[in-house]
């Protein structure tokens, strides 16, 4: 309930500090509010479209979450959401019946999410290598790969600014406007990470080790499992919030510059704060996020440049996830951990 | 939750009042301040806005993650008489908003109708722009003894690529026309560079800077905002060989440009997307059904930009507040001493070769699929 109650504080302190840095350049920002949520939430139209813009989000939520409830700091998301859309794509090209389809290019999806947080676990459960280093230089490595695959092999043959598109029986079928089936697999991910992290022994073990690593290993908790389960739990995660984007929403393909898939798993950080790295918190957190996103196009008509919504979404959202943010930076202290925890 | 009652109320109530008297521009990327193909289509749309008496409004996409929920959101207003997407990443978006909205009007700009009665598509000849740029970096590069001309273009899509076919085009025509005039010999190569981003200028200077470095002092921007970098690398090579005036050289696309680098910017191939937008709003406003609308040389809608056209350009970036290095009588000297600057007989295979074009003498090379401009990277290397 406090921590509830901070949130909204600070997305009022949020909302304030947005109103003032637009009435400082001579935009009115109440109606400029008004806009942003009559075009995210204004109709049944707007409401799917946001609630669709919303679901990759809270994949890439979890991923860092799960990350943070260990004690990790896992920003490898943006990679394995990419290599997750461009797998689950290529499943494309493969000829399967419709349904089993879907079913294949969302398993592969994961495998290859759980590849790509694979080194990333390795290098620090073996080496100490801290997974901030490890997964911005794999987020990089990630993004050129994607990048190549999209532009030289996946791409369209007559439209050049983007893949083909995934075969009918590889879609989530459209529930409607913009919002797929992909809902469910969302939600049914979000209750699965929220029932392993409080109703099972292992996501117990999880908690306990980011709670408080050496504690935890006193009591004969492995860490290294923790953390190992958790990276590679967060690495399906982000893969899925990928390969939703290309099998559950329009238009079913990759663009050139990958910009249809965006900065999802940056943005999972933010969410994961907003949502205080709570499966439930988390749906909270990527709707607000979507409607933010969505309400932008409306906002902008009232002549505030995008630059300055930019600056808008920004504030709110860094205040939303401050709090969060500032007790992770307090309680952290995995590495000395881990040593210790070799002798 | 008053609160949020109370704004999303007014929101409605701004939203309420449905007569459709404004036209909307719906930009893909970046907007308008590109000094270029988004600020000229802004231009057309406020000029029809004054001639026909009608409101603008223009807002930019925040991602294309949002393409179809923008362009819905717009078109179930009911304000609009024309939404004009601008830019070619909404190809998939904007004829599914317009087959969702069959009641409201919509325009492309850089993209076809699609077939539908309630769109215009707004196409260009580019290939005309651009194989005039060749035929002049060309002439320019072959009397400066450079092995090859360049090109930094943003993405792979078939707008850039009818440039590139035009550029590459014309370069090998201004060698064999050189070479008849003169009887000398001459070789050039082309080099295009793909950043692959619309707004990214740091991008397009380093894409720039390795093309000057390979012996390609005459360089086409066909990026947007992402070839604004290529002019500062051009002027910095220039300056730092201690020169006012090129060689190197650069290009703009779409509008005049310039204005931006006076002295080192020796032409554009000119897009007028400002008279693409004012068509459409002409066309929403009557009573035809959608079609394809070619703007060529013919229709004043591509060239080589002129002395009127460098002029309008200067004014508008005066009005537009943006800082021009010196006065803008200054600047146009400057413009017109790089003109100065290269042989006579560049204008003069300019002349000819639009001469041509105009005439139907000239067939440019197609580009609109990847294996085409494949086709034709081979046949003009």
């Amino acid at each position: 309930m406090r921590k509830l109650a901070e949130t909204l504080l600070a997305l009022g302190l949020g909302i304030l500090v947005g109103a003032l840095v637009m009435a400082l350049w001579g935009h009115d920002p109440w109606s400029s509010y008004a806009y942003l949520l009559a075009g995210a939430l204004g109709n049944t139209r707007a409401l799917l479209s946001t609630i669709s813009r919303s679901l990759g989000l809270v994949l890439t939520g979890l991923t860092f979450a799960v990350g943070a409830r260990a004690g990790l700091f896992n920003i490898g998301a943006q990679g394995q959401m990419l290599l997750g859309a461009v797998v689950a794509l290529s499943c494309g090209l493969l000829r399967l019946p419709a349904g089993v389809h879907l079913v294949m290019a969302l398993l592969f999806a994961a495998i290859a999410g759980m590849i790509w947080a694979l080194p990333v676990a390795v290098l620090k459960l073996t080496r100490g290598v801290s997974e901030v280093i490890s997964t911005i230089m794999l987020n990089w490595v990630a993004h050129w790969l994607v990048l190549y695959l999209v532009v030289q092999k996946l791409s369209d043959p007559i439209l050049g600014q983007r893949t083909f598109t995934a075969p009918l029986g590889m879609r989530f079928p459209v529930i409607k406007g913009e919002l797929t089936w992909a809902l469910a697999l969302v939600l049914a991910t979000a209750l699965f990470f929220w029932w392993f992290l409080w109703h099972h022994a292992k996501g117990y073990e999880i908690r306990a080790a980011g709670l408080n690593p050496r504690a935890a290993a006193a009591a004969g908790i492995s860490v290294r499992g923790a953390m190992f389960t958790a990276l590679l739990l967060g690495g399906v995660a982000a893969a899925w919030a990928g390969a939703i984007q290309v099998l559950g929403r329009f238009p079913y393909a990759i663009t050139s510059d990958l910009a249809n898939l965006g900065s999802l798993g940056f943005d999972g950080i933010a969410v994961a704060l907003i949502g205080r790295n709570h499966p439930l918190g988390i749906l909270a957190g990527a709707f607000f996020f979507g409607t933010l996103a969505t309400g932008a196009a409306k906002m902008g008509l009232r002549g505030i440049p995008i630059d300055m919504i930019y600056i808008v979404q920004g504030v709110i959202v860094v205040s939303m996830a401050a709090p969060e943010a500032l007790r992770l930076i307090r309680i952290r202290r995995p590495a000395v951990a881990l040593r210790e925890e070799e002798g | 939750m008053r609160l949020i009652l109370s704004l999303l109320l007014a929101g409605f109530l701004a939203l309420g009042g449905v007569a459709a008297d404004k036209i909307c521009l719906y930009f893909d990327q970046t907007g308008p301040g590109d000094l270029s193909f988004n600020d000229m289509a802004l231009l057309g749309a406020q000029k029809a806005a004054e001639d026909f008496g009608l409101e603008l409004f223009y807002t930019t996409a925040s991602s294309p993650m949002g393409f179809l929920s923008d362009l819905s959101g717009l078109a179930e207003s009911g304000e609009y008489v024309v939404i004009v997407g601008v830019g070619f990443l909404l190809f998939d978006a904007l004829p599914e908003a317009a087959r969702l909205y069959p009641e409201q009007k919509f325009a492309f700009v850089d993209g076809p109708n699609f077939d539908l009665p309630n769109m215009l598509g707004l196409l260009f000849r580019e290939q005309e722009g651009g194989a005039l740029a060749g035929v002049v970096a060309s002439l320019v590069a072959i009397a400066n003894g450079d092995p090859a001309v360049g090109a930094v273009a943003g993405m792979e899509i078939p707008p850039v690529w009818r440039y590139e076919a035009g550029y590459r085009f014309g370069a090998h025509w201004a060698v064999d026309w050189y070479k008849a005039h003169t009887g000398n010999d001459a070789d050039i190569k082309v080099m295009v560079t793909y950043v692959g981003r619309f707004d990214d200028p740091a991008g397009g200077k380093v894409a720039a800077e390795a093309l000057i470095r390979a012996g390609a002092r005459n360089i086409l921007g066909i990026a947007g905002g992402t070839h604004l970098g290529a002019f500062d690398a051009v002027e910095e090579a220039g300056r730092a060989a201690g020169r006012e005036v090129g060689p190197p050289f650069a290009y703009g696309a779409d509008a005049a440009q310039e204005y931006i680098k006076p002295g080192f910017i020796l032409g554009s191939a000119r897009k007028r997307v400002d008279v693409a937008v004012y068509e459409a709003v002409k066309w929403a406003l009557g009573d035809e059904p959608g079609r394809n609308l070619v703007l060529g040389i013919k229709e004043e809608g591509t060239g080589f930009s002129t002395y009127e056209d460098i002029v309008t350009f200067i004014d508008l970036a005066v009005k537009a507040g943006y800082p021009l290095a010196g006065g803008p009588e200054e600047v146009l000297d400057k413009i017109l001493a790089a003109r100065q600057s290269v042989p006579y007989y560049v204008w003069q295979a300019l002349g000819e070769f639009a001469g041509l074009l105009r005439a139907g003498e000239i067939e440019l090379p197609e580009a609109n699929t990847a294996e085409q401009i494949a086709e034709v990277r081979a046949e003009y290397p």
